[in-house]
């Protein structure tokens, strides 16, 4: 009895709400549009993680609103964009305000495959207000997140519409990064396990890279810019040189 | 004769009564007479009679300063005076004075009681102040003529001789310490200069021995030919321990050293550290280890590196190795080779088992903390602790819980820790803090600290321990039984909190392990403490932290007048800037150095001649013939004292003095005499019949 109590205990400790613990837990902001282009890859991107990493992760997902306090439980949150985007309200504005500047991290990705849209000039306008003085700016290719895990010389995604991502930096730590290169997309399958959207032009190789990229993301927001340290260097720079 | 003065109203009185009574008055003369000698009265005549004075008058000092210790050189200024006093004062008055750097009027029979105990010597401004008394004919003196202040001659005012008397002495052998001239601070590992200047004297060509010491220990030795004057010589002294510590500068003893006890002198340094290095492994990549890593990253006073294990050996490697980034743990250069390089090594959800660490390994942490005075950490995880399978290894003995096997739970859940040590330096304030996630199941040891447990989780009826610590061996430990602190810098941000526990909670520990003060990014740093009035004094203002070496301070200068001077004349150095300041006047100075909201300051003392009591022994001949010569006075060793010099030299002043005093206005008589005219005026008046 006292076995079935505590089985029962763990698995809702899990599942539930204040039981992450030092896990990684796959969080989605929902706003006000089309934010939930891609609701199943989040099992998808968990088991690759899982199956290559050392990191533990929740078997689910968590969906927060920004003005949510739950939002103050994760340290990362992934903001998709699946073609609208009304911005946020001004009570959205001062929770990412203080859920960024405290330490959080928000990665941003458009997944609408269209260059230079809507969504582009509104997410810029919405993060002048949000974080006053700063602006996006190219995130370089030696950059930790190109080799947290993967090591990584360009840019992937669904979409190449831009050879790079994008950064804001709040005290030298990379807060804010923005894709417009639907790197999610690359997860998306059907329901039978094909994959949804073709990889232009790269096909598989570029989905693959998408994939490692994404994992290269999730690393970084556990480990920051460790792989940039001085005595993963010459390892780093020797495997590059091959 | 003598008149006081007299009041006003009185003599327009009698002024009044002088005119009525010549205007009334057959027998004038007499009236007036009698008013005349009321008008003398009122004046209170007093009758002085002077005549020349009889022997001339001496001021007799007698040198109190330290270095009359030294060759019982007051002992034998008192035997002088025991032996030669009748005698001198048969022939002269004598009014009797001790003086160092300050003089005081004593008694003849204070002489014997004498003590030598002034700092300094300040002979030439003591004859001056004494000599301007006109009472003195001359001055006699007995001192070694060893002067702190100027020993100028020309500063001498004095018009009146002086008689200048010394012991005699077989030359002086000596070697004393001066200064020691160091930087009250110095970094952990890094070499900091020590100056010696000591002076010597009566062994030139010889050969010394020059030691720093620690307790009992000798640290540094050199040796030095000694040339008969003020020499230096500098030691480089590295520390590896942080605090403050004693050392001893030690001259080694020559055959035939008048004084031993001038030979050695303590002086402090403290080691700071320049950074304290950590060494952070962690089993698996986690918020905790992100916000961890990054806060030890970015407190200048941190060297960090840091270990994350990205990939077991059961996971999966969809890639060739070459296109991985990861590295192969360095377990043994870690653990075996450069562990001791560190200050603090920090475990977190770290399962040594699964990378193949032998006990070896986990011994040598042992030693670490045990030998080396490490600090030691391990924060809980599912591979950490008892579940890390460190139960029963040598981490088991230097941490301050007991843990069980592999197969403990882990407990599962939020809850806010209660904090029941509230004294102790890792202590935190638990009201009002935001909830931590999950908790490791970990008793206290007997007699460690426990500063926080679980508010629910009971195990073997006591709480479970959050966080615990202890001093093993050199070093300290803390097990923290959970690895979600970073809770508490988001949490808080919700309500528009500020993230300050989290920082001083981390800051705590890490200090507290290091066994290390807060290292100030600022500094201010002289060589000396005491300097002397226009000597160069080189200030050096050290940035520990780089991103404020680029900005310039605001360095200011405090004078003993309380004026505050900016000095202008910095300049860039590689570990801060550099400014020197010349100092006009004697007295305290404080220097104090501004940057971006952070101040040191460090107070020295300026003073007119750096005291020579203790080291410079040999009695100033030369001073006291100059003193005597130039006052026309007389210079003579104590045993060739003759008198008769003296009174040839020291001539009466022709001085006419007091020898009685009458005051007329109360003497009787006056008064009889005034009673007798007015009588004789009346009875006069009677036989002429006028009345």
């Amino acid at each position: 009895m006292f076995r079935i109590f505590f089985i029962f205990f763990l698995v809702f400790s899990i599942s539930g709400y204040g039981s992450q613990r030092d896990r990684f837990v796959f969080t989605q902001l929902q706003y006000d549009g089309l934010w939930d282009p891609y609701p199943e890859i989040y099992s998808e991107i968990l088991n690759f993680l899982d199956f290559t990493t050392s990191i533990v992760s929740l078997p689910e997902r968590r969906v927060v609103k920004a003005t949510d306090k739950e939002l103050f439980s994760f340290h990362f949150v992934i903001m998709l964009h699946g073609g609208r985007f009304n911005g946020f309200s001004q009570k959205e504005r001062e929770m990412l305000r203080s859920f960024l500047n405290a330490g959080g991290i928000l990665f941003i990705d458009d997944s609408s495959g269209i260059v230079n849209n809507d969504f582009d000039k509104k997410i810029r306008r919405e993060f002048e207000i949000i974080l006053p003085g700063k602006e996006f700016t190219k995130l370089p290719i030696e950059h930790a997140l190109y080799k947290s895990f993967y090591l990584l010389r360009n840019v992937a995604g669904r979409n190449l519409n831009k050879n790079y991502l994008e950064e804001i930096k709040i005290d030298g730590r990379t807060a804010v990064i923005y894709s417009q290169n639907d790197i999610f997309g690359a997860w998306a399958k059907d329901k039978f396990g094909n994959y949804f959207y073709e990889c232009s032009p790269g096909d598989e190789e570029q989905r693959f890279e998408a994939q490692k990229l994404t994992l290269n993301l999730i690393v970084f927001s556990l480990t920051g810019t460790y792989k940039t340290d001085v005595i993963h260097r010459p390892f780093i720079e020797q495997k590059l040189k091959r | 004769m003598s008149f006081s003065s007299v009041d006003f109203t009185s003599i327009l009185i009698f002024s009044a009564v002088l005119i009525l009574t010549l205007i009334y008055s057959k027998f004038r003369l007499l009236r007036i007479s009698v008013l005349v000698i009321i008008l003398f009265i009122l004046f209170q005549p007093t009758f002085v009679l002077l005549e020349k004075k009889g022997k001339p008058n001496l001021a007799i000092l007698i040198d109190n300063s330290k270095s009359m210790i030294f060759n019982q050189r007051l002992e034998k200024a008192k035997k002088f005076y025991r032996e030669n006093l009748q005698l001198i004062q048969k022939y002269f008055e004598a009014d009797f004075y001790q003086f160092s750097d300050k003089y005081t009027l004593i008694r003849k029979s204070d002489l014997a009681q004498v003590k030598a105990d002034g700092n300094s010597t300040d002979i030439l401004n003591t004859l001056n102040e004494i000599g301007a008394n006109d009472k003195y004919d001359a001055i006699f003196i007995f001192s070694d003529g060893i002067d702190s202040f100027s020993q100028d001659i020309r500063k001498l005012k004095l018009k009146k001789p002086v008689i200048t008397v010394c012991p005699k002495e077989e030359p002086i052998k000596d070697i004393s310490i001066v200064e020691i001239k160091t930087s009250d601070f110095a970094f952990k590992n890094v070499p900091s200069e020590v100056t010696i200047v000591f002076y010597s004297i009566g062994f030139e060509g010889k050969e010394v021995n020059i030691y720093i010491k620690k307790g009992k220990e000798i640290v540094l030795s050199k040796k030095k030919i000694l040339d008969g004057s003020y020499q230096e010589i500098s030691f480089e002294i590295t520390s590896a321990k942080v605090g403050t510590e004693t050392y001893t500068a030690e001259i080694e003893p020559l055959l035939g050293e008048t004084v031993t006890t001038n030979n050695r002198k303590n002086f402090a340094i403290e080691t700071i550290r320049e950074k304290i290095r950590i060494l952070y492994i962690c089993g698996q990549p986690s918020p905790e280890y992100y916000f961890l890593r990054y806060f030890l990253k970015s407190n200048p006073s941190i060297e960090l590196v840091s270990f994350v294990i990205l990939r077991n050996p059961e996971d999966i490697a969809v890639v060739p190795e070459e296109k991985l980034s990861l590295i192969p743990f360095p377990a043994r250069e870690i653990f075996l080779k450069d562990l001791f390089d560190y200050d603090i090594l920090i475990l977190e959800n770290f399962n040594y088992s699964r990378f193949y660490l032998t006990q070896d390994y986990l011994a040598n942490v042992e030693r670490f903390v045990r030998e080396k005075g490490g600090g030691f950490l391990m924060i809980a995880g599912d591979n950490a602790f008892g579940k890390g399978a460190y139960f029963g290894t040598a981490i088991e003995k230097i941490l301050p819980v007991i843990m069980d096997n592999p197969d403990e739970p882990f407990e599962e859940g939020l809850f806010t820790p209660v904090v029941v040590n509230k004294n102790h330096p890792l202590s935190f304030p638990d009201k009002d803090i935001y909830p931590l996630d999950g908790c490791q199941h970990l008793r206290p040891k007997p007699n460690t600290n426990v500063i926080a447990v679980h508010p629910t989780l009971k195990l073997e009826q006591k709480n479970a321990v959050v966080l615990a610590c202890m001093e093993y061996g050199k070093g300290r430990t803390v097990a923290l039984g959970t690895n979600t602190t970073w809770k508490w810098l988001l949490s808080p941000a919700y309500e528009g909190k500020s993230d300050l526990i989290y920082k001083n909670f981390w800051e705590n520990i890490i200090y507290w392990l290091s066994s290390a003060e807060r290292t100030k990014s600022l500094r201010i740093s002289m060589l000396q403490k005491i300097y002397a009035v226009g000597d160069e004094i080189k200030i050096k203002i050290i940035l520990l932290d780089d991103k404020l070496r680029n900005q310039k301070p605001v360095l200011r200068v405090v004078d003993p007048y309380s004026r505050i001077k900016k000095i202008e004349n910095l300049t860039k150095t590689t570990d801060g800037w550099f400014a020197t300041y010349i100092p006009e006047i004697e007295g305290k100075y404080t220097f104090r150095a501004n940057i971006s909201n952070l101040e040191d300051q460090k107070i020295i003392s300026v003073e007119n001649k750096i005291l020579n009591e203790e080291f410079d022994l040999k009695i100033n001949e030369n001073l006291l013939r100059q003193i005597a010569v130039s006052t026309g006075g007389l210079f003579f060793f104590s045993d060739e004292f003759s008198i008769d010099e003296i009174i040839k030299t020291v001539k009466k002043k022709e001085i006419p003095v007091v020898s009685k005093q009458i005051q007329i206005y109360l003497s009787p008589g006056i008064y009889f005499l005034i009673l007798f005219m007015l009588i004789l005026e009346w009875t006069l008046r009677r036989i002429k019949g006028l009345i």
